[in-house]
């Protein structure tokens, strides 16, 4: 039950940060403006990222590697962009509450990912060519 | 920044940028969804697009003027959605293709 009205309140605060605090300089407001949407642009690549591996790559000699990896990548996308709307509330917040940012942990664990998969690929397109 | 119209005008190119990556993917799951011949997939990749966009260039007028520009939370949270339903017309397409 308290995991439903945590997400309630969680999905609340998305449509209305501006419910506490006072408005902060626009200029900040529209800086994290921009922000959400570069996060939405990142999501909207991967996601972009897994169609094209779904349609144009060609089977991997792992069975079901391309349809995992256009999942993975699809699924990846959608989660950026929701935890860019909700990095983005929380930032609005902060400022109107005029405390600390929140901390941002993220894109390091998206660096992370990125690069993980990176390295698989690699591997799988040279077992690919040592077998050719 | 000295120019104190300077975020207005960066924001609207964010939006520019953002409409654009948006054409993009609609683009690719329309062409997936042509090429499985899902209808609905394909609809739903290729009009929903215009739906985004018109909201996009609506916020970009509104930080065309010079006045506090309106906070947008709903409009970001259309954007939020409007990104997930593409993941999931992609996680569709993924499915029929390889049923």
């Amino acid at each position: 039950m308290r995991i439903i009205t945590n997400v309630r309140g969680l999905i609340r605060r998305w449509f209305d940060p501006q419910d506490v605090g006072e408005p902060p300089d626009y200029r900040f407001s529209l800086a994290n403006e921009r922000t959400f949407l570069a996060w939405i642009r990142t999501g909207l690549a991967l996601i972009a990222g897994g169609m094209a591996a779904a349609q144009f790559l060609p089977p991997l000699p792992v069975p079901h590697l391309r349809e995992g990896l256009a999942i993975g990548l699809l699924v990846l996308g959608g989660a950026v962009a929701v935890r860019a709307v909700d990095h983005w509330a929380r930032a609005e917040r902060a400022m109107r509450l005029k405390r600390e940012m929140p901390p941002s942990r993220f894109p390091a664990v998206l660096a992370l990912v990125v690069a993980v998969g990176a390295v698989v690929l690699v591997v799988v397109v040279l077992y690919q060519a040592a077998r050719d | 920044m000295t120019d104190p119209t300077a975020a207005y005008e960066r924001t609207r190119l964010a939006w520019r940028r953002t409409i654009l990556s948006l054409a993009v993917v609609a683009l690719l799951g329309g062409r997936f969804a042509v090429e499985q011949e899902v209808v609905l997939l394909a609809a739903v990749a290729l009009l929903g697009w215009p739906v985004l966009a018109v909201g996009g260039a609506v916020r970009m007028r509104t930080l065309a003027g010079r006045g506090d520009p309106a906070p947008a939370p709903g409009r970001l949270v259309v954007y939020v959605a409007g990104v997930v339903a593409y993941a999931l017309v992609g996680l569709g397409l993924v499915i029929v293709s390889t049923g």
